[in-house]
């Protein structure tokens, strides 16, 4: 009887063990678990209202609002024509960037009801790094955009390296 | 021995091409345009010529599609009539002479590979895929009345008779067990609803069940990575999805690998079993044999040498087993071949040399190794006065 | 030169607690080429004084010389090695391994030694005991004489310079014994073997010139002698 009590506890102590190197490992805090459907970077929209995708390739930015939480597959047209950024590029100040309405004509989609925006700028070649930040109505409400490229902007779940930042402070 | 090497074998032989044929090869198609639904199941009807389409998308749509610079090629497809068994595509004629199936490889008629006849031209035509002949035993002029629907019972279009023209060559991919006729003649056949037979001539009007889509390749041949930006906007849309089968496939393969690792595991305790009775049937025969060991020591073996005898021994036993198995294991691969050809259209073969056949023979050696060792031991511990014939 | 060479050999058996001297001998020789009888009851340690000719014994204290070889502090597997050169043993009761054929008995004998048999060796040695018409059959198929014949025969093949052989005849009738002793003795006269053998029986020792009891040469199995608490 003792015997078969120590081996089950071994075996809960190996499972437990197991379950809190999962829960503190990269895996599990990746990203907070969403996946960006364009292989961009995510940033949260309000208190994860929703999510803006952001993908930068060679003079192109292209931003994809999509669903909140894990619904990050799921677009969220929104009115706007256009969208004003303020783009800080580390060490080089700040430029104006316009992000303008790229319908998907597959998912049925128009100027004044679009999920898909795109900007140029021969700069964004040279740009490794940078964040930005706008407004726009979302989901029915006024939103203060933060991009943060190519770290993603999620205050709520903050990556790794800011956690640790926060703790040194 | 033998035997839990040879399951194991197979198990792994059919489990890795299984896992080749249903992930990595997607049978030329990079992606499935369909209705919304089970992804899942449109990978099983669309490539695999099982289960059912969920729904239908729009001529339209998939026109708007098939103009995407991404999309390098787009062959629409109607599902939903078969023949004894056998499913009929309605599908466009570029499929049968445009598309490849798999890398360099393209559909042939020609009798050097096995094929006969040509391409559906007219709309009273037929193709049938090389397994689909020859289960029905086809021959080239035969005619047939398709059935609306794929169960038994299903009505059967009396005014309708096709002909077949072609007999593909065989491709060893579910291909051969489909029967392929003209896209057209899905709206053409009579006694559809009055909403099908509309779409014959207007095509603003028309349906299909899917199509088969070719991306467009970038440097080293990889799809194009925007095809994940394609399958995201079409994935929008109210009626329509797109779905990558190597995407899909994986999933299926975890949800079900279970039973894999279940066959793996009973032919892993079986070969081990196995290996216990080697060594309980050494341990036993030593006991039989000390007269005969002490002898050879009487005779000048040394203790190394009698050791050697019994390991070698375990070793040979292991060895013969090991070959034995990988023999039986490529037999019962044969076997489950022809099921799964049957069932599925997907060829397996049986001299596919998977990762167990690396490890069956150094495997069972090792095992042969340690069912020796303690017989081993005891051989060389073996005195020699105590164990020859009584003396006077 | 001598073959064996004994000098205050002494070998004793340690049961638990107590302690057995079983072999006492101050002094024996036996030059090459001799053939030996060694005779006494049962128990008075001939088998044991053959096991330590053979190597397949160690004695306590004392010099024990054999074709040259010093064997009281030789390591075993030298001794297993000096065994498959030099020695061939004939048992009382054969002692043939069963799942083999007597050609394959005969070539055993040969398969540790220096020398790499051949069956044609084998075939000629079966031949000299008056076995031709028998290479292919088991022991079992073997009458005892013919049994015994067999490991005459393996005895010999890796061309030893001793024989010792313990009861060779014990287990065979009176005329099967007379055929196998002149088998032996013509055997090792034409390889030039030195013969020791040992037994009880009468008839055997009188085919031998050189003879002794045992008794006269081990100490050890004197009464009151060689017991120690």
């Amino acid at each position: 009887m003792r015997k078969k009590f120590s081996f089950s506890m071994i075996h809960l102590t190996m499972l437990g063990l197991l379950g809190y190197l999962l829960i503190h490992s990269g895996l599990a805090g990746q990203g907070h678990g969403h996946k960006a459907h364009h292989g961009g970077v995510l940033n949260v929209i309000g208190k994860e209202f929703g999510h803006v995708e952001i993908l930068v390739r060679e003079d192109m930015l292209e931003a994809w609002f999509v669903g909140g939480g894990h619904d990050t597959g799921r677009s969220v047209p929104i009115q706007a024509a256009e969208i004003p950024l303020t783009v800080i590029i580390p060490g080089k100040g700040s430029k104006k960037l316009v992000l303008k309405a790229d319908p998907m004509k597959l998912a049925g989609e128009r100027i004044g009801h679009c999920s898909h925006f795109t900007a140029r700028a021969e700069w964004l070649r040279e740009v490794k790094e940078f964040e930005a930040q706008g407004e726009t109505v979302f989901k029915g409400i006024r939103h203060k955009l933060v991009i943060k490229y190519p770290r993603g902007y999620d205050p709520i779940h903050p990556p790794k390296r800011e956690r640790v930042k926060e703790g040194e402070k | 021995m033998a035997i839990g090497m040879a399951l194991l074998v197979a198990v792994y032989s059919l489990k890795e091409q299984a896992h080749i044929t249903f992930t990595q090869i997607g049978l030329g198609v990079d992606a499935i345009l369909g209705p919304k639904g089970s992804p899942l199941q449109i990978v099983l009807n669309a490539i695999y010529h099982l289960e059912d389409m969920p729904g239908k998308i729009k001529w339209t749509y998939f026109k708007e599609v098939e103009k995407d610079p991404l999309v390098f090629q787009a062959i629409p497809f109607c599902v939903g009539h078969s023949y004894r068994g056998f499913r009929v595509n309605a599908i466009d004629r570029r499929f049968l002479t445009e598309f490849e199936y798999l890398p360099g490889k393209f559909f042939s008629f020609s009798q050097k590979a096995g094929g006969q006849g040509r391409p559906f031209q007219g709309s009273q035509e037929a193709v049938a895929g090389w397994t689909a002949a020859k289960s029905l035993r086809l021959r080239m002029g035969d005619e047939f009345h398709p059935v609306c629907g794929v169960q038994e019972g299903d009505p059967v279009h009396e005014k309708d008779k096709l002909q077949f023209v072609g007999i593909l060559a065989p491709t060893g991919t579910p291909h051969d067990r489909a029967i392929y006729i003209p896209l057209e003649t899905f709206y053409e056949l009579s006694g559809h609803p009055p909403e099908t037979v509309v779409m014959a001539e207007r095509t603003e009007y028309r349906e299909i069940s899917g199509a088969y889509l070719k991306i467009k390749r970038i440097r080293g041949g990889a799809v194009h990575p925007g095809i994940q930006g394609l399958k995201f906007a079409v994935n929008q849309s109210d009626r329509n999805q797109i779905v990558i089968p190597s995407e899909v496939l994986p999933r299926l393969f975890n949800i079900i690998g279970w039973v894999d690792r279940v066959l793996l595991a009973i032919a892993s305790i079986l070969t081990a079993l196995s290996a216990l009775f080697l060594f309980f049937s050494l341990l036993s025969a030593m006991r039989e044999r000390k007269r005969d060991l002490a002898l050879l020591r009487s005779l000048g073996a040394t203790r190394k040498t009698v050791m050697g005898l019994v390991i070698s021994e375990a070793l040979l036993i292991s060895f013969l087993g090991g070959i034995m198995g990988l023999a039986l294991g490529h037999g019962l691969t044969a076997f489950g071949a022809l099921f799964i050809k049957a069932e599925t259209g997907v060829g397996f073969t049986a001299s596919y040399v998977s990762l167990a056949d690396w490890l069956v023979l150094p495997g069972g050696l090792l095992l042969g190794l340690l069912a020796g060792l303690v017989p081993g031991i005891q051989a060389y511990r073996l005195g020699i006065l105590q164990n020859l014939s009584p003396l006077s | 030169m001598a073959a064996i060479k004994v000098e205050s050999l002494e070998l004793v058996f340690e049961c638990g607690k107590n302690r057995l001297k079983v072999l006492d001998i101050p002094q024996w020789q036996v030059e090459g080429g001799e053939h030996f009888a060694l005779f006494g009851p049962s128990g008075s340690g001939k088998t044991t004084f053959l096991n330590l000719l053979a190597g397949l014994l160690t004695p306590h204290s004392g010099r024990l010389k054999v074709c040259g070889h010093s064997l009281e502090d030789m390591p075993e597997a030298q001794r297993d090695r000096f065994r498959a050169q030099c020695i061939g043993y004939i048992y009382q009761n054969f002692n043939l391994l069963q799942g083999f054929n007597a050609l394959e008995n005969v070539l055993l004998g040969m398969t540790f030694g220096p020398r790499k048999g051949e069956l044609k060796d084998a075939e000629s040695l079966l031949n000299e005991v008056g076995l031709s018409h028998r290479y292919d059959f088991y022991p079992s198929q073997l009458s005892l004489g013919e049994q015994q014949r067999v490991a005459v025969a393996r005895a010999m093949a890796n061309r030893p310079q001793l024989i010792l052989a313990d009861e060779p005849t014990g287990s065979l009738d009176p005329k099967n014994r007379d055929a196998v002793l002149k088998l032996l003795k013509d055997a090792c006269r034409n390889h030039g073997c030195t013969l020791v053998l040992v037994s009880h029986e009468r008839e055997v020792i009188s085919w031998f010139e050189k003879a002794i009891p045992f008794l006269e040469l081990n100490r050890a199995f004197q009464p009151n002698v060689g017991m120690e608490p």
